[in-house]
């Protein structure tokens, strides 16, 4: 089921926007200077989330330090993946994790694209130019295919939910919201006009 | 008015009620006569028909036959047509549920046979 989940969503993405065998290599070329950063990375991270009520209501007292053990731990198992299907049905599995802990789409991308950030910042400043420059274009396909996964992962998994426990087809489903969302595009034409 | 348009109209006025629609499974409108936002209706009675064979299928209860709703303002009827298709009627609190089911189930018989 992941693993067909996993390969639909992939095959949707447009080939320029996936890793290339050269992104492989940049991020495993600069496997050390990431490590290097993971502490650093992983602090900022919890830092922040804890830093709002809004995420810090995700977790429970006393939970920080094995959650930052799982970031550290997707971090290095990130770093020296083969980028293959096991792979990114692992990182949709992950998706599906945080799913379950009711943490949102949106958290995720806002904190993805933090994370991003902070690779792109330290390798400008650490690197050599033209490897700071592969770097952050790597990652960056890299966490966009990931959000992907887990976005449209979620998705798919909520519609098939509501499906399996109303009896409804994906089609009428589909329709279902069609109707809605066509309801909503006159609503707000209207209200601009 | 099509053929199955004159049915449904027939079918209205014969019962004084408010309106009626044929949907498919997928929540498509094939036809209604009076149904106002013909796409929700459509959506809502295959969503019910839906949902109803669901639960019916979980407590073994065999296939769906006719869905009967009592509002405070009258009834929503449901029953299928084919294996495809499910025919609403809306009708007003002052119908006789009685004859509401055999003039849906004549309309129903002679829709089939149209579709």
């Amino acid at each position: 089921m992941l693993k067909d989940v996993t390969l639909q969503i992939l095959a949707q993405l447009p080939d320029e926007t996936k890793m290339t065998d050269y992104d492989i290599e940049s991020i495993k070329k600069n496997k050390d200077f990431l490590f290097s950063k993971a502490d650093f990375i992983v602090k900022d991270f919890y830092d922040t989330l804890f830093a709002n009520p809004a995420t810090a209501a995700v977790f429970h007292e006393g939970e920080r330090a094995i959650r930052e053990k799982s970031l550290n731990d997707w971090l290095v198992k990130t770093v020296t993946g083969d980028f293959g299907l096991d792979f990114w049905q692992w990182q949709a599995f992950v998706g599906i994790l945080h799913v379950k802990r009711k943490v949102t789409n949106n958290m995720m991308i806002a904190m993805m694209n933090r994370v991003s950030d902070l690779i792109s910042t330290e390798a400008i400043k650490e690197l050599s130019p033209q490897d700071a420059i592969d770097l952050k274009s790597a990652w960056s396909k890299f966490s966009g295919t990931v959000l992907s996964l887990i976005g449209e992962s979620y998705h798919i998994f909520y519609m098939q939910a509501v499906s399996n426990t109303t009896g409804l087809s994906g089609k009428l489903l589909e329709n279902t919201v069609k109707v809605e969302i066509d309801n909503l595009v006159n609503q707000f034409k209207k209200h601009r006009m | 008015m099509n053929k199955i348009e004159q049915v449904l109209d027939k079918l209205i006025d014969n019962t004084n009620s408010d309106s009626a629609i044929i949907v498919n499974s997928e929540g498509l409108a094939i036809a209604s006569v009076n149904a106002g936002s013909e796409d929700r209706i459509a959506v809502m009675i295959a969503s019910l028909h839906s949902m109803g064979e669901k639960f019916s299928m979980d407590l073994r209860k065999g296939n769906v036959e006719q869905f009967y709703i009592k509002t405070s303002d009258g009834y929503i009827l449901l029953k299928d047509i084919n294996e495809n298709a499910i025919i609403g009627l809306i009708a007003k609190d002052s119908s006789k549920l009685g004859l509401l089911m055999m003039y849906l189930d004549s309309a129903t018989n002679e829709i089939s046979a149209l579709l």
